[in-house]
């Protein structure tokens, strides 16, 4: 069977599939075949290269036969070594770490507490109008008080005066010699003066 | 330009001062093939570029070996198809995701492949075409794009004619049906 045959056999069942173009719509980037070859020549020559088994280098004596144990002791020791990092640190900490200390120390400041007096203003101003009001009724009583103690000291000194006898008082004045000196004219006139008329007759 | 024949070129090549001229030869005759058939399997350009230098190295790894019981042209298709089962195998167990998952990589990267130059219809068919089973993909690539005969197919493959024609059919009544539905 040809080609031809072959290809008419699926074109009669799917028309079609048999009617689309027969071409690959993908590209390629431009000069692609054109560097192709050098580059399958360049690959074909590191290959040989690679699978050359002397390249010029050489190792030291007995290097191989020793490599097996130096690369076991060299797993020793790393375990070891990895054994003292047993301690490990929170995820970030050394990060974190350095931020942490300037917080407390440089930028930290002592914070005061600072406590309200008056939880608000009208605490405030409802506390002075209230000092006030017992300021000026304390000074009100005090001037009250000193008053009546005038007056009561007055009529205390009034009473003296009425409980004393006109006798004494005569005789006081004799004896300070003041009477005695004054004629009876000044006499008359301060008796007149410091006695009312009722006084004068009910005493005499 | 004229094709140089394949005897001529084994012919150079088993002379080794004429070896480099006789795979300069080569790659010129089959470079483009060689590079379409790969692409339509692996889609990405670049993934096709690894793959066809690594065919081409090959070729003249083993040319030297080459014994002409099959043509010199299914002998390199042959290298070609395996480098890209080999390769879309790998990406199967490296990504551990199965045959479907590939397909759809596939697709994925078709939809985003700057170097895709089809219209819609072109662009459906190579849609379709990523739906078949990886053998029968290249089955119909080969029959279909590279229009080989089934004996060439058998012969790059390893596939009994018979067995390469049911496949084929059965791949081509399913993207028929595909372009239909979806048109």
């Amino acid at each position: 069977m040809n080609k031809r045959e072959e290809n008419m056999e699926w074109e009669l069942e799917a028309p079609y599939l048999a009617s689309l173009p027969r071409t690959t719509p993908f590209s390629v980037p431009d000069d692609y075949f054109k560097h192709f070859q050098s580059q399958v020549e360049s690959v074909i020559f590191l290959n040989g290269l690679a699978e050359k088994e002397d390249l010029g280098f050489s190792v030291p004596t007995g290097y191989f036969e020793d490599l097996t144990s130096a690369i076991q002791s060299r797993i020793t020791v790393d375990s070891f070594a990895n054994r003292e990092a047993a301690f490990t640190t929170p995820d970030n900490y050394f990060e974190k770490l350095n931020a942490a200390i300037l917080s407390k120390t440089i930028s930290d400041k002592p914070k005061t507490k600072i406590r309200r007096l008056w939880g608000s203003d009208f605490m405030k101003y409802a506390s002075a109008a209230c000092f006030i009001i017992l300021a000026a009724t304390g000074l009100y009583l005090n001037q009250q008080n000193n008053l009546k103690l005038e007056r009561s000291a007055e009529l205390v000194s009034e009473q003296m005066l009425y409980d004393i006898d006109e006798n004494v008082i005569i005789e006081h004045l004799n004896e300070t010699q003041t009477a005695s000196n004054l004629s009876n004219a000044e006499m008359e006139s301060y008796i007149l003066e410091n006695y009312t008329s009722n006084d004068i007759s009910t005493n005499l | 330009m004229k094709q140089v024949e394949d005897a001529e070129i084994l012919q150079k090549f088993g002379i080794e001062k004429t070896r480099n001229e006789a795979f300069n030869l080569l790659i010129t005759k089959y470079q483009q093939k060689i590079y379409w058939h790969v692409r339509r399997l692996v889609i990405d350009h670049d993934d096709a570029d690894d793959l066809v230098q690594e065919t081409f190295v090959k070729v003249w790894k083993n040319l030297a070996n080459f014994r002409s019981d099959s043509q010199l042209y299914t002998w390199i298709y042959r290298i070609a198809t395996n480098e890209s089962i080999t390769f879309l195998n790998k990406k199967k167990l490296k990504n551990n995701i199965s045959l479907d998952d590939v397909s759809s990589e596939l697709a994925d990267s078709l939809a985003s492949s700057s170097y895709f130059d089809g219209d819609k219809a072109q662009r459906k068919l190579q849609e379709a075409i990523l739906t078949l089973p990886e053998k029968q993909r290249i089955i119909f690539n080969m029959k279909y794009f590279d229009d080989m005969k089934y004996d060439e197919i058998s012969e790059v493959l390893g596939t009994s004619v018979g067995a390469l024609k049911a496949s084929f059919h059965i791949a081509v009544k399913k993207i028929e049906s595909i372009l239909i539905n979806n048109d």
